[in-house]
């Protein structure tokens, strides 16, 4: 023995190895869709920032098929995202309600029922300014 | 005493966590509003807060929001870039990447606040 350290270089494509390595990959890369959305929304503050007719060529723009192809991209990886943040998290920070813990499939339906609270509630804030006015 | 390193390591994260969860509940239903919905003409791409519309919730914790929204969102994504990178086999400019992790977030996070804190309303 020389004692010489040999350190281990794994390939970059350690992620083709297995399905489930895949899969981790695309939830590391669904991350990419999410900074792309921030991109585009703030784009669109922007625009609107610029006035009622750029934001709605911004809007017209986004409504082109090759542009709405990648908005419903975006979402897909989102939606990816929040189920697999779903299924991590308890294993990392193992959730409680009551005392009790909840794991497994369990704790996927609880979130997945959160998200489905905070996602009506994000619809009000942005869909319908008549759910919540004070004066028209 | 944590090293500046330590520190960063730290805060990143906590909001890379914070993002995480904060995404993961809210963004797939912004997302369906705001850029397949809105530009099909069937919502609005913004809060009314942001048009100049008074709604019982003040325009400033609309802004508030989004800007906990957007810039926890993007804080996340390029954690997990950084660190997607490295496993792609750029573990060796953990440094480098660092950087630009920091360089990217503090532009995202200062037009974020350019646009929510300092860009007058826009009223239709």
């Amino acid at each position: 023995m020389s004692g010489r350290r040999v350190e281990a270089s794994p390939s970059r494509f350690w992620w083709l190895r297995r399905p489930k390595y895949i899969a981790i990959l695309l939830r590391e890369a669904s991350s990419i869709f999410i900074l792309l959305y921030v991109i585009i929304y703030l784009q669109l503050l922007s625009q609107l920032a610029g006035g009622g007719p750029a934001y709605q060529a911004f809007l017209k723009a986004l409504a082109s098929p090759p542009l709405m192809a990648l908005s419903l991209v975006i979402l897909a990886f989102a939606l990816y995202h929040s189920i697999t943040w779903f299924m991590l998290v308890p294993k990392v920070q193992p959730l409680r309600v009551g005392g009790l813990r909840v794991v497994g499939m369990w704790a996927l339906a609880l979130n997945l029922l959160l998200l489905i609270i905070a996602s009506t509630l994000v619809i009000a804030l942005i869909l319908d300014p008549s759910l919540i006015p004070l004066r028209g | 005493m944590p090293s500046r390193h330590q520190a960063f390591e730290a805060i990143d994260w906590l909001l890379f966590a914070a993002g995480g969860t904060l995404s993961a509940f809210l963004l797939p239903a912004h997302i369906l509003v705001t850029v397949v919905l809105a530009p099909l003409g069937f919502s609005q791409a913004v809060p009314p807060g942001l048009l100049g519309v008074h709604t019982l919730i003040p325009p400033i914790l609309v802004r508030v929001y989004l800007f906990i929204v957007l810039g926890g969102a993007a804080w996340h994504a390029m954690h997990r870039i950084r660190f997607m990178l490295m496993g792609l086999g750029m573990a060796h400019h953990r440094s480098l990447l660092a950087g630009l992790v920091i360089l990217v977030l503090t532009v995202i996070l200062a037009i974020a606040f350019d646009l929510l804190f300092l860009t007058p309303p826009h009223r239709e």
